[in-house]
């Protein structure tokens, strides 16, 4: 009888358990195990130990490992195992190339009347690092091991540099150690944090930089140590080598000012004209290829966009300076406030100071509202605009403001015809009159109802709040003077329950009433009584005046008198109007009496 | 025979002057999405505490209690717009735009709206009653010029203009329609106070003519011919005095006619286009230019003085 084909249950009979790098590790039947080894051609290893735990015993017949040659096994047996028993042994790679690999591990086993295996698969890997370097014109040229760096000869007083690039183009992680150079004239810059790691297919960059302490040719060499044996490169300088990629001493830099061009360091400062707010000054910055190689200059630009800098001219970056060339751009100096401002500027890996002075804008041309001024009558509407004298540079803003000094109370209608008591307004550079937020050229108020004085009054300044306001700022005073009531309307209510009121909207502007005078002129009819009373409101118009809710109209006041009229029986069916042709009614403060106002019923 | 006429002075009835708030009308306040109490009178008047928002637009009745709206393209009805909390009514009819006009009595209100196949329904709502379904009229909605509602509020008056059946029409809430007049190019439809004439601009013949409303393919009379070609007239109003107003959209003005003598009185010029004459809580004032945003203000004509006032809105 055949023996019985393993199944998964079998093959959990044994604990797998792999040693590698002095650590242990579980894994299951069918896992896989990476091997990385450290560079192509160097071994990395495993050690497995299967350990028997079932219950009878395992005759290990066969170990077979299916793949390339770069694994092998060593150590393998055919023990007879015991609970408890391991069969242990080792399986090397050993990679050819820096491509991945895998191969089948098969141990197969007798236990009792069944024949099992367990498998493994093994993943090998190794990395392998492609080096290139590039100078200005960041072309990489590609390095193999003992290759020549050759640098653009700098000019006096500045340096030259490449940027070196490690790839790993294997399948492995490299571990990059150390990089170094053989000493000055050459060194590091931007030195990486080693050691450090590349997965596959990650690089890494640093650059060499020549810092000569003459313009001779100087050589020198690149060691990088990663996996396998170090990488060393000659590095050397060539005056038919590409564009560089130096520091600033390779360019010289300046700029204009009144007394002529000025050079400037890095980390100097640039000085732009004294400028006056809402005015535009300008320098001219030049920035000059000092090397007898084309130059990358990598940006230009000032750095913090919220400063009153601005470069004035489009600059496409990366610029690249021929030899001994140079190129001039503008940068602006547009002011918001007084007082000296400063700013950077970057060119290229260095960093300026730009600074000017801010100085007062001119001053602003005479203001004027026009308008209604002086007396002025209450329930009034005019109109308001504000004008300048002359033209100004720039934008204006401002605002037109309305203060109420009451006799009585504050009148929450004198507004302008906006709402509120402030508007805002803008006059246009170069425009006399103000544009309000509604869009005219001049804005509505109205009086309210309240004698008091009303000033109108209007701040300016630039868009960025800079205070344009004179000394003695444009004012209107206006004046509603205080006076006897007037009568608006009277009109007759008639209720549907035949009782009659007088309703009289008025208006006293000292918010104060002493009395009502109501008149009837009789149509014929019938006789009447009496055709004049006075009423005596002094103290229910007082009441109404104190109570807050008629701070909501000023001076308005609306008062109901109730009317009836007590006919004969035989004239019992007559209306008001059969008896009543009119009624007139005038009103009375401590300052006078209105005109007697009329309603006519007929 | 001998009247005795008591002014309630106190001693008779107890009654005494009483003093009041002067509150001339809500109004649609259309920045702030709400209907709004208007304070004050003409010249020291104000837009000022909102009584109901959420709104996208609202037609109010005269007397300001009342009032058809749209809330999310969707037609409702306002009640009680002068009380603590208006009541709400979902007309269940669906809108981007509001067409409505009242009666003069602020108790009826029409509503039409388009169909999906570009006709017309109408509601008819007597703010005291519940709302009945929608009527379907066999004009199209864009040949709707205006409508107004007859003084009794049992039927609506239509300007059509079609190419066959252009004139002003009756409709009755049973959906049925007569022909008041034929007119070429009827617009601005509006009513005298007693309801006996609708007045109508025939953009056809620039005139203004009326007929009564009742009337069936009848003549109608003009009243004020030979109107300037390049007005752009798109409201009516009769105020007080046989004073007709013109709104003139693209010269920004309300124009005076007398409607007896057919004479020109006087032009107002408006610092906004007008958008109708909207009475104002049953008085003598207009709504004719309503605030268009934030700092703008309403325009308010009065009719007594023949003047246009400016109300500026609180808390801009």
């Amino acid at each position: 009888m055949a023996p019985a084909l393993a199944s998964p249950a079998l093959a959990q009979s044994f604990q797998l358990r792999v040693y590698r790098d002095g650590n242990v590790f579980e894994v299951a039947n069918g896992a896989t195990i990476q091997m990385q080894a450290p560079s192509v051609s160097s071994d990395v290893q495993i050690t497995i130990s299967a350990v028997y735990f079932g219950s009878q015993s395992a005759a290990i017949s066969r170990t077979d490992l299916l793949g390339p040659a770069e694994f092998t096994l060593q150590g393998t047996a055919s023990p007879n195992l015991k609970p408890g028993d391991a069969y242990t042994f080792t399986v090397h790679y050993r990679p050819a190339s820096s491509a991945f690999e895998q191969a089948l591990l098969s141990v197969s086993y007798q236990e009792g009347s069944a024949v099992a295996n367990f498998r493994l698969t093994l993943a090998g890997s190794a990395p392998e690092l492609a080096v290139s370097y590039s100078l200005a014109d960041h072309t990489a040229r590609p390095l193999s091991n003992g290759g020549e760096i050759v640098l653009p000869i700098p000019a006096p007083g500045s340096t030259s540099q490449a940027t070196v690039t490690l790839s790993n183009v294997g399948s492995g992680p490299a571990v990059i150690r150390a990089v170094g150079t053989s000493g000055p004239p050459f060194d590091i810059l931007d030195r990486p944090i080693l050691p450090a790691t590349l997965a596959a297919g990650q690089s890494l960059s640093f650059s060499v930089r020549l810092n000569p302490a003459s313009a001779d040719s100087n050589t020198g060499s690149v060691r990088i140590d990663g996996p396998g044996d170090p990488l060393i490169f000659t590095i050397r300088t060539d005056a038919s080598a590409g564009p560089g990629t130096g520091t600033s001493a390779a360019l010289g830099f300046a700029f204009t000012s009144p007394e002529g061009e000025k050079k400037v360091d890095p980390n100097g400062t640039i000085t732009v004209p004294a400028t006056a707010i809402g005015a535009s000054g300008r320098v001219d910055v030049i920035v000059r290829n000092l090397t007898a190689q084309p130059f990358d200059v990598g940006q230009i630009g000032v750095a913090d966009p919220k400063s009153a800098f601005h470069l004035a001219t489009a600059i496409q970056v990366p610029l690249t300076l021929a030899a001994q060339q140079e190129f001039r751009f503008q940068v602006s100096f547009s002011p918001q406030t007084t007082g000296v401002l400063s700013g950077p500027l970057v060119i290229g890996a260095s960093q300026f100071t730009l600074q000017g002075v801010a100085l007062p804008p001119t001053k602003l041309p005479a203001a004027n509202l026009i308008g209604p001024q002086g007396a002025i009558d209450p329930l009034h509407q005019d109109f308001v605009s504000i004008a300048l004298q002359e033209p100004y540079a720039i934008d204006v803003v401002g605002v037109l403001s309305l203060a109420f000094d009451p006799g009585a109370a504050a009148d929450p209608s004198l507004q302008f015809s906006s709402g509120g008591r402030t508007v805002s307004f803008k006059i246009a550079a170069g425009d006399l009159r103000a544009r309000f937020t509604n869009g005219n050229d001049r804005i509505g108020i109205q009086t309210g109802s309240i004698a008091g004085r009303i000033r109108l009054s209007a701040s300016m300044q630039t868009v960025a709040n800079y205070d344009l306001t004179p000394p003695t700022p444009p004012t209107l005073d206006l004046q509603i003077p205080a006076s006897a009531p007037s009568i608006l309307s009277v009109t007759l209510l008639t209720s549907t329950t035949g009782t009659y009121a007088i309703r009289v909207l008025g208006m006293t502007t000292n918010r104060q009433l002493n009395q009502l005078d109501v008149q009837f002129v009789p149509t014929g009819r019938i006789e009447l009584k009496s055709t004049a009373f006075t009423l005596d409101v002094s103290a229910s118009a007082a009441s109404w005046f104190r109570d807050v809710s008629s701070l909501q109209f000023g001076g308005l006041f609306s008062v109901s008198i109730p009317l009836a009229l007590n006919l004969p029986k035989d004239a019992a069916s007559l209306t008001v109007a059969d008896v009543i042709r009119s009624i007139g009614v005038s009103a009375a403060n401590d300052l006078g009496s209105s005109p007697m106002s009329k309603v006519d019923l007929n | 025979m001998v009247c005795l006429i008591v002014l309630a002075s106190g001693r008779v009835f107890g009654q005494a002057p009483q003093f009041s708030s002067i509150l001339a009308g809500a109004v649609f306040d259309p920045p702030s999405h709400s209907v709004r109490m208007v304070l004050g009178i003409p010249g020291a008047a104000r837009i000022s505490q909102v009584l109901l928002d959420g709104l996208d637009n609202a037609a109010l009745s005269p007397d300001g209690k009342n009032g058809v709206a749209l809330r999310q393209n969707n037609i409702i009805g306002l009640r009680r717009l002068d009380e603590a909390s208006a009541d709400v009514i979902d007309f269940g009819s669906v809108s981007s735009t509001l067409n409505a006009a009242w009666s003069p009595d602020s108790r009826t209100a029409v509503v039409w709206f388009v169909n999906p196949d570009g006709t017309a329904s109408f509601h008819f709502w007597t703010a005291a009653q519940p709302v009945a379904a929608p009527v379907p009229v066999a004009f199209s909605f864009s040949s709707l010029q205006d409508v107004c509602v007859t003084a009794d509020g049992q039927a609506a008056l239509l300007a059509v203009r079609d190419d066959i059946r252009s004139g002003i029409y009756r409709l009755m809430p049973s959906g049925s329609t007569e022909l008041v007049t034929q007119a070429a190019d009827p617009a601005a439809l509006t009513l005298d106070s007693s309801g006996m004439f609708v007045y109508y601009l025939d953009r056809a013949l620039h005139a203004v003519e009326r007929i009564a409303p009742n009337d069936s393919a009848g003549s109608p009379e003009v009243v004020i011919p030979n109107l300037d070609s390049s007005m752009t007239v798109t409201a009516l109003a009769i105020l007080k005095g046989g004073r007709l107003a013109l709104a003139d959209t693209s010269r920004l003005s309300v124009s005076l006619f007398d409607v007896n003598t057919a004479a020109w009185i006087r032009t107002i010029e408006l610092s906004a286009a007008p958008d109708g004459f909207v009475p104002l809580g049953g008085s003598d004032w207009f709504i004719v230019a309503h605030r268009s945003e934030e700092a703008s203000s309403m325009l308010l004509l009065d009719s007594r003085s023949q003047s246009v006032y400016f109300v500026p809105a609180d808390e801009n």
